[in-house]
């Protein structure tokens, strides 16, 4: 690989790696309160292997130049694989441990519960830390109220950054001015800006994060949360991650209360930061005239009522029905991920009708609003498909010496711009689904035959690769084939950062690494 | 670097980076603290109506806000 290209990606990576190895040691003080000392050590080796790393790189490449485009794209595939990698540290370490020095140390070590000792395979820890950064929520931790609060708090902390983004995190730490920033902004499925300056806005969209993660957190204590608990899924509702620290996810509680808390925070995490901007400078315009939230409304209205009346044969009760469908539907178009559909519910996803399974597979492919938390191909290019479908079946009844323009919202393109974003949002819609076709080829070739029907395959790779979280019982560290959880890991990856930029990588890789010359 | 330059680069930042509004950034300053504060105190009447009256205040405001501002920041871009 050429050096020119080496540089920058060599210096980003090392930032990006250093601030991972910081969050690391930073969360050396929860076993502290916690009194889990025997986890002190984990996370300080977990820690310093990214900072030292990452320090390297960055000073070996200090002079490197700004990144374009290309740079941009490889940074934010290498950088988010390799977070997900050094990411996965702590759940090792804490598992093998708790392993290998069952009370020794003179430190009491956990009960070595199998949600924890099934981090002491590698693959499964970096599936987690794959999972929690993309904010997708699906785990290998079969009861996730038996792991220690270390790694607890973990899974919550990387959802949470994860929701904003590593890049948007490193580029408001480092406020580097210049193109550069708003490359590597670009290159992680962002490209709303609030303020013209990129600094600014990442500053801006860290900002709001934290107000509305203090109200969420609020909100939940107040529902009868407590204060761990509500800690935890305050973070993780509004990055839209979908992470639980009890066993059954939101469901387990069995609260009306608690659901409708939720509701609103999951529908904020999936609004664009800028309208939540808007919003908060007392511009109230800015939310119902903007495109992407007037379809979010509608799609969450329409979507919640279609799903209520396909699942209300299966419950005892229409406002049952009502109550389970609403929530799944706004979960899982917001990506969040949370489920109150399992125990001690009365119906689980897996017996679901497969008319609602699909309807949520509909709803976790498309998402929500791009410039927002959330996962899926995004409302804007559903829009952009609709509209430009529309445009191209209309344009056979005109005479050609008519003049057309592709209106979206508030903006007219003109004969260059509509063909090239239409076929932008076509590229990306049509590559979604080639990778859920491939891995739904990999499922069907490894599961056992017979034991999970297609719509749950289906529904289980839509949940990962629209970094969801919802389950229909597959994912699980047995259940889920080594080449399922490979695949998986990779459709997490893919589905975060929009499937071109780690295409734009591997084919720098092939080519200009040498690998075909 | 001192811990008061440390403390003003962190005032510094709540100040600029938000709405420009003093109510809102006092909110968000606000907010860890009351999070604290019910970790350390508990569940009990007077938390509950700190809590509540801090959620309270954030609708209410934030409605009062934006029936009356006028301006709008044409600046922003809108997504």
């Amino acid at each position: 690989m050429r050096s020119d290209t080496i540089a920058p990606l060599g210096r980003d990576l090392g930032w990006m790696l250093r601030v991972l190895g910081w969050l690391i040691l930073v969360s050396v003080v929860v076993p502290l309160v916690w009194g889990e000392y025997y986890a002190i050590p984990g996370l300080v080796i977990s820690g310093l292997v990214p900072v030292a790393i990452g320090w390297g790189l960055s000073t070996a490449f200090a002079d490197a130049d700004s990144p374009d485009k290309l740079h941009g794209m490889m940074i934010a595939a290498t950088g988010w694989f390799a977070i997900a990698v050094f990411g996965s540290l702590p759940f090792l370490t804490v598992a093998w441990i708790a392993t290998l020095t069952p009370g020794g140390l003179g430190l009491a070590t956990p009960p070595l519960t199998e949600s924890l000792t099934v981090f002491t395979n590698p693959l499964n820890a970096i599936f987690e830390s794959m999972s929690g950064f993309t904010g997708t929520g699906l785990t290998m931790a079969e009861d996730e109220s038996t792991l220690p609060r270390t790694l607890q708090w973990w899974r919550s902390l990387i959802q949470w950054v994860g929701g904003v983004g590593v890049i948007v995190l490193t580029t408001a730490i480092l406020a580097r001015p210049g193109s550069g920033s708003l490359t590597l902004y670009k290159s992680e499925a962002r490209s709303q800006k609030i303020h013209p300056s990129i600094v600014s806005t990442v500053q801006t969209i860290w900002w709001i994060f934290l107000l509305f993660t203090s109200l969420s957190i609020l909100l939940l204590w107040l529902a009868g949360l407590p204060p761990w608990q509500a800690i935890n899924h305050g973070m993780t509702a509004i990055s839209t991650g979908g992470f639980s620290v009890i066993d059954g996810s939101i469901g387990a509680y069995d609260s009306v209360v608690i659901e409708a808390v939720l509701l609103p925070i999951m529908i904020a995490g999936g609004i664009a930061f800028p309208v939540h901007y808007l919003v908060l400078q007392g511009d109230l315009r800015g939310l119902y005239t903007d495109l992407q939230t007037r379809w979010l409304a509608a799609v969450l209205v329409v979507g919640s009522v279609f799903l209520w009346l396909l699942v209300s044969p299966a419950y005892d009760s229409v406002m049952e029905a009502f109550r389970y469908g609403v929530f799944q539907f706004v979960s899982a178009l917001t990506a969040t991920g949370f489920q109150t559909a399992t125990e001690p519910a009365p119906l689980s996803l897996a017996v679901w009708p497969t008319s609602a399974l699909l309807t949520l597979v509909f709803a976790m492919v498309v998402g929500a609003a791009a410039g927002s938390t959330a996962g899926g191909i995004k409302l804007i290019r559903l829009i952009m498909l609709v509209k430009g479908i529309r445009f191209r079946v209309s344009y056979v009844f005109y005479p050609d010496s008519t003049v057309h323009r592709l209106w979206i919202d508030d903006r007219v393109l003109d004969e260059e711009e509509g063909p090239r974003e239409f076929g932008e949002a076509a590229i990306i819609a049509l590559l979604w689904f080639v990778f859920l076709a491939t891995s739904l080829f990999v499922l069907l070739m490894t599961l056992p035959s017979e034991t999970y029907p297609l719509e749950m395959i289906l529904f289980e790779i839509a949940s990962a690769q629209g970094n969801i979280g919802l389950s229909a019982g597959i994912t699980g560290p047995e259940s889920l084939p080594t080449a399922g959880k490979l695949a998986f890991i990779l459709n997490m990856w893919i589905g975060r950062l929009e499937i071109i930029p780690i295409l734009v990588t591997l084919r720098a890789l092939f080519w200009r690494g040498g690998i075909y010359e | 670097m001192s811990r008061r330059h440390y403390r003003s680069r962190l005032l510094t930042w709540v100040l600029n980076s938000g709405p420009d509004d003093p109510v809102y950034n006092l909110y968000l300053m606000l907010g860890p603290l009351l999070i604290l504060f019910v970790v350390l105190v508990g569940r009990n009447s007077m938390t509950s109506v700190l809590v509540a009256g801090y959620i309270v205040g954030f609708v209410v405001y934030t409605i009062y806000n934006v029936s009356t501002t006028l301006e709008h920041p044409d600046w922003v871009q809108h997504p």
